[in-house]
């Protein structure tokens, strides 16, 4: 029997996000999606079949007995690119105006759904109404679970991947529509400029860790090897003093974690030093001495035994310098140099720091952008003032770094930054936008519980446990209240069907902003049923309503 | 130059550079900058001696990532194992193949957690990683696990307890 599927939806002021209709197919489910507004919820009806309207977002449409082979679904597109055949979309005002738009055939996806399903058919229409192209900001979304349904990137179409037929890249949405675009950017412009402020934040760490880089090495520029072999035993010393102060208890000016990761740090570097200094002092042994005796077991052969105290003065310069990142026209090497924001650039960096005379480091100091002044103790009762030089990560953010909570904060509007939220708050934020309850966590003055409602109401809160999908702009965090600390990332793009997430954050363990991608789920890709990692939810940025152009888009069609 | 100016000279180097290799140090296992292991298994000791010391949580340097392994990138957890002990297998053959071998390291997981003393109890006592090594150009490099798939192991006496201030 030939049935008609129709999709309608109802506007619904800011309730929920942008909802999807499915078509429930054996084994597959096409997925339709159209966010062309916040507050907007699709349900779907096929007639003579179970009514699905008013079900929630995210869960699955599919209706029961419905079942489509994917020879189907390619009759189906082919019968819709002819012309024989249309899948109509059903748009309902709440005033009862609807009108009708025609789903063209490069919106339909097969989405795995591993249920089967009765056989439905798409047949012609019999009122022939005006082909109407969707709004702009209809897009068609594939997604590999049942629940994983919800707002994809704006304007992205995904190719279908059922590997039963041949197919050919979707063309994109149209996007001829000026008003439809107006809406799109107004309705986005709050999370794109969080992700745009993300990407301008990260290429500044690097360009200042690069500027660092090149004030430091500039002291250097014509040290001789002599003067070159002193400053790095003494920067091997102080290294070595400065790893010994990180585990110094009375030093509480530093997050335990950057503690820890300041001292493998200095460790690192100071082995680096020795091993650099090593190289130029066995170049210059005396002609005719014997071979500077070591054992084998300490870690400094690693270097000799290659040769290094049989190496030309010239050549062990240029090896050292490479080594440092000091460059300059006497260095030989294909090796391509640290990232001046890398752990190796850090490294490189104390090293040649902690070399320079006293006077000499000061006046490099005042130029730095990442020195993080520090009052180290080193017994008896005395301090020692000390440069922390880093990468843009500081926990606890402190005068010159960030943290993850800082980073996200700087970035939220104007209106909304008022102070710097915690992995907690952005949490118990979430808490209360979705349901109106104020979470009994944590000690909250009641200055702070009210910022914290108020600033609620900027974000929708997104669920992906119940099939809400990221999208860029977004703040993805993970926090369990069992632990004490959390994480706050800024999204780039979400990968549904792999349930990874690409994007920026300040990470401690890195010790600079950096772009990762994240897994939300530990289960194999190629299991049946995926779950979410617990302890990861989002907020979204509440879009801009035109209601202008609404009211535009609404007079168009005439109703 | 006299022999025995010659005698001198090199004293005078060996105490200079002796004072230096053993000026206030922290004992650990020391920066490697080159790979001159003649076995696999001294290859995934050093990486398990990092990685128990911490080197790998707070930042495996890039030198050694290229050095020692054959990865495209670093480990990169904000959280950690933790274990009491580890012990290093011996290397076996994988298939007829001289140049790829596997080593099973087995730790005695205690919890896990993070540097600001966050702490979860283990949820398996008995963890283990199976290292895969393949040799190139004459040194041993470590093929397998994936960075991704390799969280890193701290050995108890490495972390405190209740870091946070």
């Amino acid at each position: 029997m030939r049935r008609r599927l129709t999709f309608s939806h109802r506007k619904i002021p800011y309730t929920s996000p942008h909802f999807l209709g499915v078509i429930g197919l054996s084994g597959m489910s096409i997925l339709i999606l159209c966010g062309d507004a916040p507050g907007l919820s699709y349900t779907h009806k096929v007639e003579g079949q179970v009514s699905l309207a008013g079900a929630k977002p995210g869960r699955d449409l599919a209706p029961e007995g419905i079942k489509i082979t994917a020879e189907q679904i390619k009759e189906v597109r082919n019968a819709i690119s002819k012309g024989e055949s249309v899948i109509q979309l059903n748009v309902r005002e709440h005033d009862g105006k609807s009108f009708k738009i025609d789903v063209k055939t490069e919106q339909i996806v097969p989405l795995n759904s591993g249920n089967s399903r009765n056989k439905l058919r798409v047949e012609k229409p019999a009122v022939s109404n005006p082909s109407k192209p969707l709004p702009a900001s209809c897009s068609i979304y594939q997604a590999t679970d049942l629940l994983a349904q919800g707002i994809p990137v704006r304007n992205r179409t995904v190719p279908l991947n059922t590997g039963a037929e041949s197919r050919s890249p979707a063309s994109p949405p149209s996007t001829t529509d000026p008003l439809s675009l107006i809406q799109d950017i107004a309705s986005n412009v709050p999370a794109s400029e969080l992700l745009r402020g993300a990407e301008l934040a990260h290429a500044s760490n690097e360009h200042h860790s690069q500027d660092d880089q090149k004030h430091v090495a500039e002291a250097y520029r014509s040290s001789s090897p002599s003067e070159l072999q002193a400053r790095l035993e003494q920067a091997h010393e102080s290294l070595n003093e400065a790893a010994n102060a990180m585990d110094s208890p009375t030093l509480t000016a530093l997050d335990p974690g950057d503690k820890a990761r300041f001292k493998n740090m200095y460790l690192n570097a100071a082995d680096k030093a020795q091993i650099a200094a090593q190289t130029l002092r066995a170049s210059r042994t005396p002609a005719g001495l014997p071979a500077l005796a070591v054992p084998s077991e300490n870690p400094l052969t690693q270097f000799l035994s290659q040769g290094a105290q049989n190496t030309s003065l010239p050549n062990a310069l240029s090896t050292v310098k490479n080594m440092l990142g000091l460059g300059g026209s006497d260095v030989k090497s294909d090796s391509i140099p640290a990232k001046a924001n890398s752990n190796d650039g850090l490294v490189n960096r104390q090293i040649l720091f902690h070399g320079l005379p006293q006077d000499q480091a000061n006046q490099v100091a005042a130029k730095l952008h990442f020195a993080e002044p520090l009052q180290v103790p080193f017994g008896e009762g005395k301090t020692q003032a000390i440069k922390l030089l880093h990468n843009g990560y500081l926990f606890g953010s402190l005068k010159t770094g960030m943290d993850c909570s800082s980073f996200v904060s700087s970035l939220l509007p104007a209106d909304v930054r008022k102070t710097k939220f915690t992995t907690l708050d952005f949490r118990v934020m979430w808490l209360y936008a979705r349901t109106g309850t104020f979470p009994q966590e944590g000690q909250y003055s009641r200055e702070r519980r009210e910022l914290i409602k108020q600033t609620s109401s900027a974000f929708i809160p997104i669920n992906l446990e119940m099939g809400d999908h990221l999208g860029p702009g977004d703040i993805l965090v993970y926090r369990m209240p069992s632990v004490l600390d959390g994480h706050v990332f800024i999204v780039k793009q979400y990968h549904p069907e792999s349930l990874t997430v690409d994007t920026i954050e300040a990470s401690q363990s890195a010790g600079t902003l950096r772009e990762r991608t994240v897994q939300l789920s530990v289960d194999p890709i190629t299991a049946p049923v995926r779950f979410f990692r617990p302890g990861y939810f989002a907020l979204r940025l509440k879009p801009v309503d035109n209601r202008a152009c609404m009211y535009k888009e609404t007079k168009k069609v005439g109703l | 130059m006299t022999p025995k100016a010659r005698f001198l000279c090199a004293l005078i180097v060996i105490i200079h550079s002796a004072s230096a290799v053993f000026a206030v140090e922290i004992n650990h296992e020391r920066l490697r900058m080159a790979n001159t292991f003649q076995s696999p298994k001294e290859v995934v000791q050093y990486y398990c001696s990092r990685d128990a010391q911490g080197f790998v949580w707070s930042g495996l340097l890039d030198l050694e990532r290229s050095a020692f392994t054959l990865w495209k990138s670093v480990p990169q957890f904000e959280t950690f194992y933790i274990a009491r002990k580890y012990d290093v297998g011996q290397p076996e053959r994988i298939g007829h193949d001289n140049n790829h071998v596997q080593i099973e390291v087995k730790y005695d997981l205690i919890g896990s957690g993070d540097m600001n003393g966050a702490r979860a109890p283990a949820s398996q006592k008995n963890y283990s990683v199976v290292f895969e090594l393949m040799r190139i150009g004459g040194v041993w490099k470590i093929q397998s696990p994936e960075p991704g798939s390799l969280p890193p192991v701290l050995l108890e006496s490495q972390v405190k307890a209740g870091q946070k201030e």
